[in-house]
């Protein structure tokens, strides 16, 4: 690292001259973190809670798992301009432009199936700058990356909780809790109508790719906002599937799910996976 | 590791490639044993067969450890004595997820062109591992959030460290994910199946089908019952893939099991290749099962909704299934999706018990109970 920065900074000597005559200056870099913090409206979101007041029937709710892939995190000026974050490789959470999130510890209600490892923040680096004032991210993996190889070991995409095997690709979002009447009431957010091979490439019917722009945020003062109790202020959590029209609690992108659109409207796509405007009830900023 | 991974496969790869050359480590190149008439299978590139391989994946097939609970094997949902079947209407995973699709016998998979019931992306058997294994919604092993543990359990058992060193000569931890989804499929390409009386009778042993049995075979490839338009070929079924083919279009086929609401509507846990395509036509098409062993694959359909093969024969006559009573009633007759070849005909009861001494002909009674198929554990 150190080596690569000497290295660079010797090859750009000529090029620092040749903006110098241009009376221009290299834009200095800067580290920022981008924290993302999962709450129950004002409280944190644990392993170990017992939540109130949730959705439509104002159900109790504990969490079992919350991960979430994020990508081209963005910084935006007030002026406009758009700063994506080069992202620290830790070869653990963030690869390329891809951050995973792993919002549960592995106590309490997440004991089954859940490991100590935890990342609620995006770490990388970006042109300093005082004033940048909104975030931008896209939920999920891009298209051509959504296929689920059985070779790739590298992490993040490595991960097997956030592997969909049955679709060839990935979960964007696993969120998994459990209500009085439902051991697991899920939202897993993914590509669906998938069609294709790895030789051929995939396409799908609908990528569901959201993309999430916060205004007011500050790197250094704000959080992105996890709101679970908005995400599911639409639903009664606590109703089981009737195994007819509904088969399973919660909504896995199945296409005529009855609880698929309310919960793609919170990370703002329309039923069908089209983008539509985000309401501040899941993701919003503190 | 990456590295000794990548040697690994380039001179597998060059080995398989028929060179001539074989270096210390390389696995020898595969034999197959195949039946009679029978073409290679397609294998992918980066998975070339080994015995060494095969042998691992027998091992591995039969384990309970290699569930994340170390409770079921892939053997608990597929049987030898049932063609790799269960016997059962559905499967239940490791920890009491109710399987919505009746598990298939496996002989011959190693022709499918797709797997599992509807699914157009599961293209080889590396990738439909990768669901019993790791889904978690129905969790069947449950490896997911296990799966150290259950290395853990592999890598202590002193038989395997053999295995898989023979199996991946190359790789420095040989004992991982994708070696356990690469042995399994390459042992699963070799449940070949093809001695029953009707493939004797195909080399020539004219004997080895019943009048009864060729009465029934006439029926089946005629114009009347029609049912090798579906069920063609070699293995009796039209997904087909073998050594040096592409991929095929896409074929499935909606049967008219089920019309719930008058417009082709199936029931939501099992829509069909509808879950990929979301075009309503495709709800209730599934792919085509072999037939090879089917006397011992009952009960029968995607969702083993249908008991008996006279109960299916009954259905094909009918030209469709009128569900009266339940959450599913509804007349797939009607069903406006379904196949035009699923047309009422009419058999008379001596022709369906020909019709089902064929079928019973496709029993293949030295595959279930092969020894090299067999649980080595026991």
């Amino acid at each position: 690292m150190n080596a690569v920065r000497k290295s660079a900074r010797w090859v750009l000597l000529p090029t620092l001259l040749l903006l110098q005559a241009c009376g221009d200056d290299e834009e200095r870099r800067k580290t920022y973190t981008v924290r993302f913090s999962p709450q129950v409206r004002q409280e944190a979101l644990t392993c170990e809670g017992l939540y109130t007041d949730i959705g439509t029937s104002r159900s109790t709710l504990e969490l079992l798992d919350f991960e979430m892939f994020v990508r081209d995190v963005t910084l935006v000026r007030a002026n406009g301009e758009r700063h994506p974050l080069k992202l620290e490789q830790d070869g653990q959470w963030q690869r390329d432009t891809i951050a995973l999130l792993d919002f549960e510890d592995g106590t309490g209600a997440c004991r089954t199936g859940g490991s100590a490892e935890m990342h609620r923040e995006v770490v990388g680096s970006a042109p300093e700058h005082d004033d940048y004032t909104r975030l931008e991210f896209k939920v999920g993996l891009a298209p051509e990356r959504n296929h689920l190889d059985y070779q790739v070991e590298t992490r993040p995409l490595s991960h097997g909780d956030m592997w969909w095997g049955w679709q060839m690709g990935y979960k964007f979002i696993k969120l998994d809790v459990r209500t009085p009447a439902n051991a697991a009431y899920v939202f897993h957010l993914g590509a669906v109508g998938c069609k294709g091979s790895v030789g051929e490439g995939y396409t799908c019917a609908s990528d569901s790719q959201a993309t999430i722009l916060l205004e007011e945020f500050s790197p250094e003062k704000n959080q992105v906002v996890l709101d679970v109790a908005g995400l599911f202020s639409e639903l009664d959590v606590n109703k089981a599937p009737n195994g007819t029209s509904d088969m399973m609690a919660g909504c896995m992108s199945i296409a005529g799910d009855p609880e698929c659109p309310a919960l793609f409207s919170q990370v703002g796509l329309s039923p069908d996976g089209s983008p539509k405007a985000l309401p501040k009830t899941f993701f919003r900023v503190r | 590791m990456t590295r000794a991974w990548q040697v690994s496969v380039v001179v597998a790869a060059v080995a398989a490639a028929g060179c001539g050359d074989s270096g210390p480590g390389a696995p020898a190149p595969y034999v197959w044993s195949l039946p009679a008439g029978f073409p290679e299978p397609f294998v992918p590139e980066d998975n070339p067969m080994s015995e060494a391989k095969v042998e691992l994946g027998r091992h591995l097939f039969y384990d309970v450890r290699l569930s994340g609970n170390g409770t079921m094997s892939c053997a608990s949902c597929h049987e030898q004595s049932r063609a790799f079947s269960d016997g059962k209407v559905t499967p239940v995973g490791s920890t009491g997820d109710r399987v919505p699709r009746n598990a298939p016998g496996l002989a011959n998979v190693a022709y499918l062109d797709t797997y599992t019931w509807a699914n157009p992306v599961l293209e080889t058997l590396e990738s439909q591992a990768l669901v019993p294994l790791f889904g978690e919604h129905p969790t069947e092993l449950g490896l997911t959030s296990r799966l150290e543990e259950a290395l853990g359990r592999l890598r202590a058992d002193a038989r395997y460290a053999e295995l898989f060193r023979a199996a991946f000569p190359g790789e420095a931890d040989p004992v991982s994910r994708t070696s356990i989804v690469k042995a399994l499929a390459s042992f699963q390409r070799t449940l070949m199946s093809g001695t029953s009386p009707y493939d004797r009778y195909l080399q020539g042993e004219t004997s080895a089908l019943s009048a009864s049995a060729r009465r029934g075979m006439e029926l089946f490839f005629g114009e009347r019952a029609e049912c090798y338009h579906c069920h063609s070929g070699r293995h009796l079924s039209n997904s087909f893939r073998a050594k040096g083919m592409q991929r095929q279009p896409v074929a499935f086929f909606n049967t008219g099991l089920y019309d719930l609401n008058g417009q082709g509507a199936y029931p939501p846990q099992n829509p069909g290749l509808y879950e990929f395509t979301l075009n309503v036509l495709d709800q209730g098409r599934f792919r085509v099962p072999p037939l090879r062993n089917v006397e011992l694959t009952a009960p029968y359909m995607h969702d083993g909704s249908i008991p008996t093969l006279e109960a299916v024969i009954d259905l094909y006559m009918a030209g469709g299934r009128n569900v009266l009573e339940g959450p599913y009633a509804g007349d797939g007759r009607r069903n406006p999706n379904k196949d035009p070849l699923v047309r009422p005909f009419e058999l008379s009861d001596s022709e369906k018990a020909d019709l089902i001494a064929f079928l019973k002909s496709l029993t293949d009674t030295a595959f279930l109970s092969d020894p090299r198929f067999s649980n080595p554990w026991e």
